[in-house]
């Protein structure tokens, strides 16, 4: 019985580190460029699906791992300079409104380019099977979901902590107009940084297809799920994504074993009880 | 080097700036005085292109900067440091230096660290645990970092204890020497007369009186006619 409950624990670890990656992306994005981008979760769609099509041609995941996140992040950015930068400047409501037509698009052209069956992706080779330690089984994969997870996650702090790169984002996130003036290019720094947010998405995207495979209507849900994390860890705290990550996928997942149906349940109380007691999140400012 | 050409502003429908000229050469500091609410702050950010005047041009080394974006503006080589000081938080004092420090620039990290002793000391704090004059210190040393050819400050000494505020003239003094043109916009009359070659005054949005350094000094009627009488 133990077991059962160190593996959700474990389960909903791994969940939450995908949920983290995909918060993460969102928060980064709302903080520097003050935009709310509810395609977020049809972008993770993409990096799943765009694995599949990357394991289909090249027979190798560790490509798909690599190429899939490029490829979300490439298409981020150039729908960056065609449409979102124009958009900035308008009210949230509006914001939502075209970034849910652009999630509606990538949503559409996903079922008519890979079909509206879900697609199934396998583990690959070098991560089947399972570890034993007497009498607990776990996963390879799911192990290794964690681990690289905690590594992206462990990059994306150093970049924003330690590099000029992190220093601009982090300055443009209190004022814009102040990184202008000392002659940086802000337009550039935003279309890089939706790209770098986005890309996350992707990398949670491509991790999660060998769980779940690539489901064609799976965004709608992701997007509240990285919401209710954001929410939960405070909007823009890179720590608050990663607790409220690994809270949500934790309750999840061990509610799946005790009380299944009502998970989402839980997850939305937890939310609501959070902003009751501290209205801007756990790691949020006002 | 800087040549303001009758530029008129708006915010939204109200007309702030109705016909403002001035001009900065080459190695000079200009003060820009005037009443609160004149338009100081609100020229300071026409010349940048925070705020995009609607007429006039605004000429810098032979460049136009009329409807150019605020970074390539300051890419020319103009550096505000603004009313606010525009202090990163979050940063911590060396992060917010080193986003600003350029190649060609002729001050470098550690010409401003040894300009600057208390930023070197401070340099590991967040920008959140300085105090005002520590705040405009290290706007300025961003400032000198970020290689301006003309510097520009919006009511430095605002806010500031005394002794701070004779540090800072000191250090006005010492980037003149070294030949970079200044404009100045200041409350503080001391301040202006010990350092300014010319004196603009502006008035509801137009250029009330213009004169040299000892034109203005010699003549009180200057000062309590456009000026609050507090200096
Ligand atoms: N952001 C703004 N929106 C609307 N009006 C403004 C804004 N900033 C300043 N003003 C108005 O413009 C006029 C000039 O302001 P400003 O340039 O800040 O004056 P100063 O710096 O000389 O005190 C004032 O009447 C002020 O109320
Ligand atoms: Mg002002």
């Amino acid at each position: 019985m133990l077991d059962l409950y160190l593996f959700q624990l474990l389960n909903g670890l791994g969940l939450g580190m995908i949920y983290f990656l995909i918060a993460v992306g969102l928060t980064i994005i709302f903080g520097l460029l003050n935009f709310v981008n509810f395609a977020h979760g049809a972008f993770f769609l993409l990096g799943a699906y765009l694995c599949y099509t990357a394991v289909a041609i090249t027979g190798n995941f560790w490509l798909a791992l690599l190429i899939a996140p490029l490829a979300v992040a490439a298409l981020a950015w150039a729908v960056e300079r065609l449409l979102i930068k124009r958009i900035y400047h308008l009210p949230h409501t509006f914001q939502i409104l075209v970034t849910l037509g652009i999630a509606l698009i990538i949503q559409e052209a996903s079922v008519l380019i890979w079909g509206p069956v879900g697609k199934n992706i396998a583990v690959p080779p070098e991560l089947r099977g399972v570890l034993i330690l007497g009498d607990f089984i776990y996963p390879y994969y799911r192990l290794f979901l964690i681990g690289f997870a905690a590594l992206i996650g462990l990059g994306l702090w150093l970049l924003l902590e330690r590099t000029r790169f992190g220093a601009l984002v982090r300055a443009g996130s209190e004022s814009t107009e102040t990184v202008s003036l000392l002659g940086t290019n802000i337009f550039r720094l935003f279309s890089l940084t939706f790209a770098l947010g986005v890309g996350l998405a992707g990398v949670a995207g491509v991790l999660f297809a060998p769980l779940r495979g690539a489901q064609p209507f799976v965004g709608p849900e992701i997007l509240g799920i990285a919401f209710v994390v954001v929410v939960i860890g405070g909007m823009g705290s890179f720590g608050g994504a990663l607790v409220g990550g690994l809270l949500v996928g934790v309750v999840q997942s061990m509610m799946s074993s005790l009380w299944p149906q009502g998970a989402s349940l839980m997850i939305y109380g937890a939310m609501a009880a959070v902003i009751l007691v501290r209205p801007y999140g756990l790691f949020g400012r006002a | 080097m800087l040549n303001v050409e009758s530029i008129h502003s708006y915010y939204d429908k109200s007309h702030v700036l109705e016909g403002v000229s001035l001009q900065v050469g080459d190695g000079e500091l200009v003060t820009l005085l005037g009443r609160n609410g004149a338009g100081k702050t609100t020229t300071l950010r026409s010349i940048l292109g925070i705020v995009r005047p609607r007429q006039g041009q605004i000429s810098f080394d032979g460049q136009q900067l009329v409807g150019r974006e605020i970074f390539d503006i300051a890419r020319q080589g103009i550096a505000l440091v603004p009313e606010h000081r525009g202090i990163f938080r979050q940063l911590s004092v060396e992060e917010n230096l080193k986003i600003a420090v350029r190649k060609g620039s002729r001050w470098q990290l550690d010409d401003v660290y040894s300009m600057f002793p208390r930023l070197k000391e401070r340099r590991r704090n967040g920008g959140f645990a300085l105090s005002g004059g520590e705040q405009q210190m290290l706007a300025i040393a961003r400032a000198l970092l970020n290689g301006p050819k003309l510097l520009i400050l919006d009511e430095p000494t605002e806010g500031l204890a005394p002794v701070i505020v004779d540090e800072l003239v000191k250090i006005l003094r010492r980037i003149k020497g070294e030949g970079l043109s200044i404009l100045l916009v200041e409350q503080n009359l001391m301040v202006c007369d010990a350092l300014a070659d010319r004196h603009y005054v502006l008035e509801q949005g137009r250029v009330a009186y213009q004169g040299s350094a000892a034109q203005f000094r010699d003549d009180p009627s200057i000062k309590n006619r456009y000026l609050a009488l507090s200096a």
